[in-house]
């Protein structure tokens, strides 16, 4: 979800106005990251197998029988000049390796099993590794290949974008070496890379992460973490684990690279969560002059402010304006700034301000975090007297795209509009829309079932922030490892254990947080709900105190109705019942002021 | 028998304002939904080139290039201030296979060699279309009247009125693809070789419309 639909999310719609969301919160306000700078797989790739014939000229010569398969990289894989330059290490071909006595020791003991064997059989696991290589190795097949040979071919197939193939076969490698062998942490950042471009994206993370927690290739980290910048960017993944535990858990020292900002961001962001603002700030100013982060870390020191400094809303106010109007900063930057500064001006009763920052909003039109803005947008409206452009944004609530949304306070507007403009059925029927809409979820909190057995209510407890967060992810888990199934007649035994354990170690994680997320949402849905009713019944009370009060004359509304006929150069569209994205921001009702004319009741 | 008569009217009433209250309710309730938009594609000036088939001669075909510019007054009304073309007449072989097969010597009618128009247009309908569920494509449909004036190869000139309907898709706020079909009476001052009156010409022209300024 885009960072500014998630900063609407977050908002706690408790009361009848649009509230000042946890603005403060920093993982409310915490924006995307931006793209990173176009370090592809494919260039670091290329750039990793025009390195091996410089290395090559090191090592051994390969034994006579090996000679072919050996040379075949060297001479195939010279990759396009302009796709060229990566970090000169990463390619290297690692260096030969000790006789599996010598190397025994350092072994893990998994490994220890293939290690004794290897001598008498060094390449039958590599056998097997090429296998995989499909009919074009067929040679390969037939001759046991070393360990030397099968890094080139990875490394080849690697080049050649061939990522199925080069994955399969870095694991064979790795799976024969020491975690201290030279190229481990090149073969595993080489793996991580195949494994996101086949899209698994958590495999990829989780394998990148131990080259960066390892650091036992330092040349390799900045690589690595601009990897994990670009693959975590609009994909939900392991917060803690990634942002938490690794990125702010470790201590980077000079950090250069294109990742350093996200780095310094991450860890900055998450010190303010902890309330370490001396530290957050001390981050912070490290970060690179120009860079997008600097505007993400003023709106976050902003939120933060704004949420322990009590009730003096003028500082984050002057921040979250200056980043609204800041061209220089990143969409979602100023989306969530113009959010926060209409919620602030709205509870100051600036509502031409609050409206002013609503419509600057730039999202897409379906976006989820539309519907909450919808609706705040609709309460400013309606507190400008604006009741045909109130009633049409509610009338967009309605659109299949937000049908789903829990946002029990449309009705409760509606029903206020409908009051105003003393349609007093018409009003009683939109507040108890409520109860028709929630009647299942009502029962089930008076009965005091298990919440989080009630659809309406689960739905809704993962609807926005934490909760949609820990859904997506294990969504997004739970495909992967569908797709991982596609891959496994193609992989040796090896990888796909591998990936499968990661799979299976994190969907049950993301699991247990998802339970956790939907117990505490459920209480929080259910909460908003029972406030939801009190307010709509209070208004069905008022409605029909008025339907029985002695008419004092005509009175106007204060709602204006009047602009909702097209004029001119504009076009008119007759609202039937079906929704076009486009019109969704457009839509307007035509109401007769009652208490004008004098008709109600 | 009083008690009851004032029961059945008791019931009556119920019954009415039973069955009468939706339609109050709804009538309360009679708030228009409107979608709202500032109109996409406006026009001032507008140059026109097409491509102009006649279909009505059986013995010849015309075609034409087009050229046209109109003046929108507003969106709803413009006028064509100018059309006109220059037609090329095919031979059907009609005529050949008359004289051939049937040993007819058919009347020969002077054919069309080029015309001029000038027109009002007015486009009560505009709206737009899904198209696969991908994108919008905005249309524009309208009824013309005007007058023609056209060159035969008999050498003389001769004037009528047109009228005609017409269909304008968007591409983009600079070009739009425009369709007419046109119908045109001729009246002659006086009957030709066939001793009719008047001639009908039917123009239909397909082309790309420029928007000179005016679009938002």
């Amino acid at each position: 979800m885009c960072a500014a639909g998630a900063s609407a999310d977050e908002k706690p719609a408790s009361s009848w106005l649009p509230q000042k969301a946890d603005a403060g919160s920093p993982a409310a306000a915490a924006p995307a990251p931006v793209a990173p700078p176009a370090a592809t797989g494919t260039a670091k790739g290329t750039g990793a197998v025009k390195a091996a014939p410089a290395a090559k000229a090191i090592l051994p010569a390969p034994p006579p029988a090996n000679a072919k398969a050996a040379a075949a990289p060297a001479s195939s894989a010279a990759p396009p000049a302009a796709t060229a330059p990566a970090a000169p290490t990463i390619g290297t071909r690692p260096a030969p390796e000790e006789p599996a006595a010598n190397r025994a020791s350092d072994k893990p003991a998994v490994d220890n099993v293939l290690v004794t064997a290897r001598p008498a059989a060094e390449a039958a696991p590599l056998t097997t590794a090429a296998a995989l290589s499909t009919s074009s190795d067929e040679e390969a097949v037939k001759k046991p290949r070393t360990a030397q040979e099968l890094y080139d071919d990875a490394l080849t197939a690697h080049a050649k974008g061939d990522a199925r193939k080069a994955a399969g076969l870095f694991q064979a490698w790795l799976r024969g070496q020491a975690r201290t062998a030279d190229g481990y942490d090149t073969a595993q950042h080489l793996l991580s890379i195949d494994l996101a471009r086949l899209g698994l994206v958590h495999a990829a993370l989780t394998i990148e992460a131990l080259v960066v927690q390892d650091r036992t290739r330092p040349e390799l980290v900045p690589e690595a973490l601009a990897n994990l910048e670009q693959w975590t960017q609009g994909t939900p993944h392991d917060e803690t684990r990634l942002e938490e535990e690794l990125l702010h858990g470790t201590d980077f020292g000079n950090l250069d690279g294109p990742a350093k900002g996200w780095v310094l961001y991450q860890q900055g962001a998450l010190d303010l969560k902890l309330g370490e603002h001396r530290w957050a700030q001390a981050r912070f100013a490290e970060l690179p002059e120009g860079s997008g982060f600097r505007a993400r870390a003023k709106l976050l020191t902003a939120a933060s402010t704004l949420a322990h400094g009590g009730r003096d809303a003028a500082g984050p106010l002057a921040v979250f304006e200056a980043l609204a109007a800041d061209t220089e900063a990143p969409r979602d930057v100023r989306n969530d700034a113009h959010i926060e500064a209409a919620r602030l001006r709205f509870e100051a009763g600036k509502f031409d301000l609050a409206l002013t920052h609503y419509t600057a909003v730039d999202l897409p039109e379906l976006d989820a975090g539309r519907g909450q803005l919808y609706l705040e947008e609709a309460w400013t409206r309606y507190r400008l007297g604006d009741g045909s452009r109130a009633m049409g944004l509610l009338a967009a609530l309605d659109a299949p795209s937000f049908r789903a949304l829990f946002l029990p306070e449309k009705f409760q507007l509606r029903a206020l509009i409908f009051k105003d403009a003393c349609h007093w059925l018409a009003a009683k029927r939109a507040a108890r829309g409520l109860l028709r809409r929630y009647r299942p979820a009502l029962e089930a909190i008076r009965e005091r079932q298990d919440l989080t057995q009630v659809p309406l209510i689960a739905e809704a407890a993962l609807q926005k922030g934490a909760g949609a967060r820990a859904e997506q992810l294990l969504e997004q888990l739970r495909k992967e490892r569908d797709q991982l199934a596609r891959y496994a007649g193609s992989w040796e035994l090896g990888l796909q254990l591998r990936l499968a354990s990661i799979y299976s170690l994190a969907l049950a994680e993301a699991q247990r947080r998802r339970q956790l997320e939907l117990e505490k949402g459920a209480i929080r849905v259910a909460d908003e709900l029972l406030a939801a009713v009190e307010q709509v019944n209070l208004v069905d009370y008022e409605v029909g105190l008025a339907l029985y009060r002695r008419q004092r004359g005509p009175q106007s509304s204060g709602l204006l109705f009047g602009d909702a006929m097209p004029k001119e150069g504009e076009i008119g569209f007759e609202f039937d019942g079906e929704y076009w994205n486009d019109e969704l921001q457009s839509l307007r009702f035509a109401l007769a002021d009652r208490c004008t004319s004098g008709v109600a009741p | 028998m009083h008690a009851s008569g004032n029961l059945r009217r008791a019931a009556l009433i119920f019954t009415c304002a039973t069955l009468l209250a939706p339609l109050a309710a709804a009538a309360q309730e009679a708030g228009q939904l409107l979608a709202v938009q500032q109109r996409k594609f406006r026009l001032t000036h507008e140059l026109t080139l097409a491509g102009m088939f006649e279909p009505q001669d059986a013995f010849s075909k015309g075609l034409a290039p087009e050229l046209a510019y109109s003046f929108h007054l507003d969106d709803a009304w413009s006028w064509e201030v100018l059309r006109g073309g220059y037609v090329a007449q095919f031979d059907t072989g009609l005529r050949q296979q008359l004289e051939r097969d049937f040993g007819v010597r058919p009347t020969a009618n002077p054919t069309l060699q080029y015309y001029l128009s000038s027109s009002l247009l007015w486009a009560p309908l505009y709206g737009k279309f899904a198209l696969r569920n991908t994108r919008l494509v905005h249309v524009e449909a309208f009824l013309t009247g005007g007058g023609a004036a056209g060159h035969y190869n008999d050498n003389a000139n001769h004037f009528g009125p047109e009228v005609g309907v017409g269909l304008r898709v968007f591409l983009s706020q600079l070009v739009s693809v425009r369709f007419d079909f046109r119908d045109a009476i001729f009246i002659y001052r006086k009957a030709n070789a066939s001793g009719a009156p008047l001639n009908q010409a039917i123009f239909l022209s397909l082309g790309l419309s420029f928007s000179l300024g005016g679009a938002e």
